[in-house]
């Protein structure tokens, strides 16, 4: 049983990781239909943006907040340098997958080039561990827990309620009507490159806390779990994505304690694959079909 | 016609798509308060025209000028807060919200719509919100659909989108409005209701141009109304004339 308690646990902590960042990687897909496989590259640049500061003797959450300023700024600039030309070119959905993976590979390799194929770890003590009864967590771990909890109701909260938000939303489905409405469709795209990148930085710091020693590619490496959250909530929706990371981060830690945690990756897209057989549009569906990139 | 008393001038805008020309040298005027009507066989180059209009596309030469500021070539948020609003051939409503979160979209100004303005000014920003929030249900209560204010858009019969577009457009008061094609996908029973509100809008004093294949519903309507053909301005004045001019008559024959 304690096996399972103290699974659960770790669980929920990576569930709140993957919280923070399929929201970012779902929020930024649903308003421009870019498929943005260089979501991990930023999760990692942000992740050792933090760690350089942190061995300036910079607090760890404080260098989460640079992580995330920096995130939100590099997304930002890899939409408007390297994406936009290709997508004024009219270059398809399909296409721009390809891209954002030729990015994400640049960005990855270029990091390695600069910091080399080591590992690093942050200097932040775990704090105490706090019981639950049988639920044993650090002060970081609860941390991180409160911090996804936090953003995620943030971004739900404003997509639903704010007209900025509202806004986000109708121009992922029809950005021609948006801007007839006057919405200055160019600064809301931006605006969601910047949020998405921010919450890639935090999640990506996160990440880098929870495993304790990363590498210039650890990021691209979760990705793939985060994919499967963001595709298991039904893609370009962030409530679903909330949901998709709990289901994805409890099965695979459990079913990593109790079966071989190398495992965690095939049980993660074992969860996707019944779960989409079941319900091909994902838990939470909107807008599948008939998409093409917002310009 | 003096300038005076013209809202929108257009002067000689073109544009050519890969090669073809779909308007080519068309200028006409739109009188302030009236229902300029814009007809043409199809390929004319109406919806382009509008689509000039309301910054969707941009002419390849020429000048568009509203209340003598020249807007050719402003991308269309800009257009739209200048207050050219347009509505779309295939009835375009956000499917995925409801018909008065659609019509709350209409509301300009977008400038105050900052993450600054939302967290630090909340009480002018929830002020503001329920003003236009009463807006709404009023214009749904004329527009005969209050009790749908909470469907979603994407469930509403053609003609009904078509209402709720119309309704979003009305929201922000347009100086301009633009209706491509009002009447397409709308069922004869609302038909004469979406009539029957563009004359309304008229006889209040909005400024209108309608682009109608049915030329009755044009006659009963417009005044003036602009004629164009092969992307040009065949005549500008009133149905009558257009119908007695051999001009309009050939290339309705030939289109």
């Amino acid at each position: 049983m304690s096996v399972f308690i103290s699974a659960l646990g770790f669980g929920v902590v990576t569930a709140a990781i993957l919280a923070i960042s399929a929201v970012g990687f779902t929020l930024q897909f649903s308003v421009t239909n870019v498929f943005n496989l260089a979501f991990g590259s930023v999760m990692t640049l942000s992740g050792f943006v933090a760690y350089w500061l942190n061995q300036v003797g910079v607090d760890i959450w404080l260098a989460m907040l640079a992580a995330a300023i920096c995130g939100g700024l590099i997304s930002v600039a890899i939409n408007e340098l390297l994406y936009e030309p290709f997508i004024r070119h009219g270059v398809n959905l399909f296409g721009m997958v390809i891209i954002t993976i030729s990015v994400g590979l640049i960005f990855d390799h270029g990091l390695q080039a600069v910091v080399g194929p080591s590992f690093f770890s942050y200097n932040a003590p775990a704090g105490k561990a706090l019981h639950f009864a049988d639920f044993v967590l650090t002060r970081q771990e609860l941390a991180i827990i409160a911090i996804a909890a936090a953003l995620t109701a943030v971004v739900q909260g404003a997509l639903q309620y704010t007209r900025l938000g509202k806004a986000m939303r109708g121009l992922a489905v029809n950005p021609a009507l948006a801007r007839a409405c006057g919405v200055p469709t160019r600064s809301v795209i931006a605006l969601a490159w910047f949020v998405s990148g921010a919450l890639a930085g935090i999640g990506g710091v996160a990440l880098f806390l929870d495993i304790s020693t990363f590498t210039a590619t650890t990021g691209s490496e979760f990705l793939i779990v985060i994919i499967a959250a963001a595709v298991l909530g039904g893609v370009g929706s962030p409530r679903g994505a909330v949901l998709g990371a709990l289901v994805v981060g409890v099965v695979t830690e459990v079913g990593g304690a109790y079966w071989n945690p190398q495992l965690k990756d095939v049980l993660a897209f074992s969860v996707m694959i019944v779960v989409l057989l079941v319900r091909p549009q994902g838990l939470f569906a909107q807008l599948a079909n008939e998409r093409a990139v917002a310009r | 016609m003096p300038d005076v008393d013209a809202l929108l001038v257009v002067e000689e805008v073109a544009k050519s798509f890969g090669g073809v020309h779909a308007v080519d040298g068309a200028s006409f005027r739109v009188p302030r308060g009236s229902l300029t009507g814009m007809i043409g066989p199809n390929g004319a180059g109406k919806s382009t025209v509008l689509s000039m209009i309301a910054g969707a596309v941009a002419p390849d030469r020429g000048s568009i000028r509203l209340d003598g500021q020249e807007i050719a070539g402003l991308p269309s948020p800009k257009t739209a807060r200048r207050g050219v609003i347009r509505t779309f051939q295939n009835a375009s409503v956000f499917p995925h919200m409801t018909v008065l979160e659609n019509l709350l979209l209409g509301v300009p100004p977008w400038s105050g719509e900052t993450v600054a303005a939302a967290l630090f000014r909340r009480h002018r920003w929830h002020r503001e919100e329920a003003q236009q929030v009463s807006q709404a249900r009023n214009l749904l209560e004329r527009l005969g659909i209050s009790g749908m204010a909470d469907t979603f858009a994407g469930q509403l019969s053609g003609g009904q989108k078509r209402l709720v577009e119309i309704g979003r457009a009305m929201m922000s008061r347009p100086k301009l409005l633009l209706l491509d094609e009002p009447m397409a996908g709308v069922s004869r029973t609302l038909a004469p209701v979406i009539e029957a509100l563009i004359a309304d809008l008229r006889n209040e004093g909005m400024t209108v141009v309608l682009i109608e294949h049915e030329l009755a519903l044009v006659e009963r309507l417009c005044s003036p109304v602009v004629v164009l053909a092969q992307g040009r301005v065949l005549m500008q004045g009133e149905m009558q004339e257009a119908r007695a001019n051999p001009e309009v008559r050939k290339a309705y024959l030939v289109g």
